[in-house]
């Protein structure tokens, strides 16, 4: 039914339920193509915060470290998919960064995509000091992705 | 991530340490730059605060104490 | 066509600026100024108003007129400028009317509410710059025409520490410098390794605890930046450390100054404590002119802290990277920590310092802009009220309780009319200036004895009294004007400082960081209180 499909992803519990949905139940089709795409919110710029007295040398030596730092995190991510779905070899993995709506929607466009497949969007965790994976695990509004999209959005229960 | 990526080689000036590899593809209105200031090094801001400040002083001097 | 919709902003601006310059001209708002207390500032208004206005409208014309450019002009003065004119923009607003507004506001409020608003919550003009910076960015975001402006706050910032260097003088310099070398060096060190020791409880990875001892520790969020990529953090530590800093930050912001102001910390206490305790170094500026935003003794004080901290920021930062090399191997030379770390323009700080120290600015008779000028002037002399209230007590008997020096002052000061030395003396310069100060001291003296209820005397003799020992003293315009440009420097580059501080890396705080970092920071906070307030005692800026 679908011929391309696009995957957000980014690790939390509801990304996770997209990636089982996507990788157990639609590819029983083997022509289906599947492309993984993880946004890295373009809010890390901003997370230096006031700081003023950093060199830019030092602030820049900072955002790379964040960049590598979020590539590695990322790379691992992708590979915890691969080992836990054999068929997510075939598939293809993207990482962008920018605002995660407009992103989204844009690289769908681009690849033209017919599906788009998120995770559920979930009511904020209590706190919890027990932190899990990766920083800035960005929540998007589902409004604000809807009037952008190019295609049809699936979120996966 | 796909290796076979094409890359760009952008100029950054000092600040950026030169130069550096984006992906072709990126989305550089979104990526925008990092730098904190305007200046393309921090000793080229430094002193140019420096400057500005021996102006400032140089104008107040000249009108509350030299020219009075 | 789309230049000049991109310069629209600025064009408004600018106009609007002009328009209000004008009006201001024709006396219109004299009993607006007058009613929120900005009278004196009217001429001030009207320069600034018009001089930013019109180099607003200027560059917004070439901006739109012209294609944008790579040249220097370009990229410092043309694409800043309507950042800069917004800033400005905000900065007189909330100057001349949101903070009188906030304060006739609180006033009308306080019998609802039992207290003054903008006391407890210390809303002077740094305070609500800071608070518009960060509802403006969290709200609308920076507008595009005004993102390369508002990187010039940094630049401003720096100039306004630069300036300060003007205000010290050697006696100060080495007093507070020896006393924030010994309260930074230990509170740093300290809270690095309480740090590092929770972490060690907690069981917390080596990485996060490096990234949060140093924010804890020296600077926040700027040693964060710093320490990260030394440590390796790992992503969440990071967003998790920053969103711990920040929030930390900004609520110490508001709480120091009012505990300050509670525990009755004089200025040179709170700034050694805000110096201490607050980790950001523009929380630390904030903080210290919202304790006292007229006088500056404050933030001189918190500012020599800040630059010592800055100074000690390489050090923790090789003392880390020994500390986690061990595990990497990965070495760190002197040259990359230090002096590629280390900020020029301290050096302009103290360039300042030594030409004020040269007597450039006042001579050195003078206390930092403030003299004594007892000569004969017809400005010093109290008004004729002053003096017949004075002529009254007198032929009443009324300053019997006087020493006989002090009676000498008295009867001088309503035969001359004003505090100066002998008429026939008046030709020796030294004698005569010797005189007329002693006779000043005297005064004093009766004014404290008339506190002090060792003697009576009527408010208005009181007064009259107070007012011409104010005569002779002297401000050096140069001082005056100077520290005014520096204020406004401090005050543009908080704005813009705000503007950098998002909902989303606050709201990031979280995970073990903040519980290690709530209590390392409440811990800093309340020791460096007590020491601050044991130790800091008996420094006297004057």
């Amino acid at each position: 039914m679908f011929n391309h499909v696009l995957l957000c992803t980014h690790g939390t519990e509801g990304a996770l339920k997209a990636e089982s949905f996507v990788f157990q139940k639609l590819t029983d089709n083997p022509t289906l193509k599947v492309t993984v795409l993880t946004v890295l919110d373009e809010d890390w710029r901003g997370m230096t915060g006031d700081d003023w007295l950093n060199s830019s040398k030092t602030h820049t030596t900072f955002l790379d470290h964040v960049e590598n730092q979020m590539n590695e995190e990322i790379a691992e991510e992708w590979q915890r998919i691969k080992d836990s779905y054999p068929v997510a070899d075939q598939a293809e993995f993207l990482q962008r960064t920018g605002n995660i709506a407009k992103t989204i929607t844009k690289v769908a466009e681009q690849l033209a995509c017919d599906l788009i497949v998120i995770g559920p969007y979930r009511k904020k965790k209590k706190f919890s000091i027990h932190s899990t994976g990766m920083g800035l695990k960005a929540r998007m509004k589902n409004q604000e992705l809807h009037p952008l999209l190019p295609c049809p959005l699936l979120i996966a229960p | 991530m796909s290796d076979e990526e094409k890359k760009v080689t952008i100029e950054t000036g000092d600040a950026g340490k030169g130069s550096t590899e984006i992906a072709e593809g990126a989305n550089t209105e979104e990526l925008e730059e990092r730098a904190l200031s305007v200046f393309s090094s921090d000793r080229n801001e430094d002193i140019t605060a420096l400057i500005f400040c021996l102006i400032t002083t140089f104008l107040v001097l000249l009108f509350t104490k030299w020219m009075v | 066509m789309s230049r000049i919709k991109d310069q629209m902003p600025v064009l408004i601006m600018g106009t609007g600026l002009i328009i209000y310059g004008l009006i201001a001209k024709t006396g219109a708002l004299e009993g607006l100024a007058k009613a929120l207390h900005t009278h004196k500032t009217l001429d001030l208004q009207i320069t600034m108003t018009l001089v930013v206005g019109a180099i607003a409208l200027l560059g917004a014309f070439i901006n739109s007129a012209k294609e944008p450019g790579n040249s220097n002009f370009d990229t410092f003065v043309l694409q800043p400028l309507g950042g800069i004119v917004l800033i400005l923009v905000m900065a007189m607003a909330i100057r001349w009317y949101m903070e009188p507004l906030v304060k006739i506001m609180s006033k009308s409020l306080q019998p609802l509410l039992g207290f003054k608003l903008y006391k407890v919550l210390n809303l002077n003009y740094v305070v609500l710059g800071i608070l518009a910076g960060v509802v403006l960015t969290n709200t609308w975001g920076i507008p595009k025409f005004a993102a390369p402006g508002v990187k010039c706050a940094r630049f401003v910032l720096k100039m306004g520490v630069i300036m300060l260097g003007a205000r010290y003088s050697f006696a100060e310099l080495a007093k507070l410098g020896v006393y924030s070398v010994w309260l930074v060096g230990f509170f740093v060190l300290g809270t690095v390794f309480l740090v590092l020791w929770l972490g060690n409880i907690f069981k917390q990875p080596k990485s996060m605890t490096g990234v949060l001892s140093a924010g804890m520790g020296v600077c926040g969020v700027s040693a964060t930046v710093a320490v990260a990529p030394v440590v390796k953090a790992k992503s969440a530590e990071m967003a998790y450390t920053i969103g711990t800093i920040l929030s930390f930050g900004i609520i110490c912001m508001f709480v120091f100054p009012t505990i300050g102001k509670l525990a009755g910390m004089n200025p040179v206490q709170f700034g050694a404590w805000a110096g201490t305790g607050i980790l950001n170094s523009a929380q630390v500026a904030a903080a210290a002119l919202a304790f006292n935003a007229v006088d500056i003794k404050t933030l001189k004080v918190a500012e020599i802290f800040n630059i010592t901290r800055v100074l000690f920021l390489p050090i923790i930062v090789l003392v880390l990277a020994t500390w986690f090399g061990k595990e990497t191997g990965q070495k760190l030379s002197f040259k990359s920590i230090v002096i590629d770390k280390f900020p020029v323009f301290i050096l302009g700080f103290l360039l300042l310092f030594a030409m004020s120290s040269m007597g450039l600015f006042s001579p050195p008779s003078h206390y930092k802009g403030k003299y004594i000028d007892v000569s004969y002037n017809d400005r010093t002399q109290v008004t004729s009220e002053e003096w017949e209230t004075l002529n009254n007590a007198m032929s009443k008997n009324a300053f019997s309780g006087l020493s006989t020096e002090q009676l000498e002052a008295v009867t001088n000061l309503i035969e001359q009319r004003q505090i100066a030395g002998n008429y026939d003396d008046r030709a020796n310069k030294k004698e005569f200036d010797h005189v007329g100060r002693s006779r000043m001291t005297q005064l004093e003296g009766v004014l404290a004895a008339a506190k002090a209820n060792q003697i009576k005397l009527s408010g208005e003799v009181k007064s009259a009294i107070k007012h011409a020992v104010k005569q002779v003293h002297k401000k050096s315009k140069t001082v005056v004007t100077l520290t005014n440009c520096m204020i406004w420097f401090f005050a543009f580059g908080l704005i813009g400082l705000g503007m950098q501080i998002t909902k989303k890396s606050i709201t990031q705080a979280g995970g073990w960081p903040i519980v290690m970092g709530v209590i390392s920071g409440i811990t800093k906070a309340t020791l460096s209180f007590f020491v601050v307030l044991w130790l800091v005692k008996d420094v006297v800026l004057n």
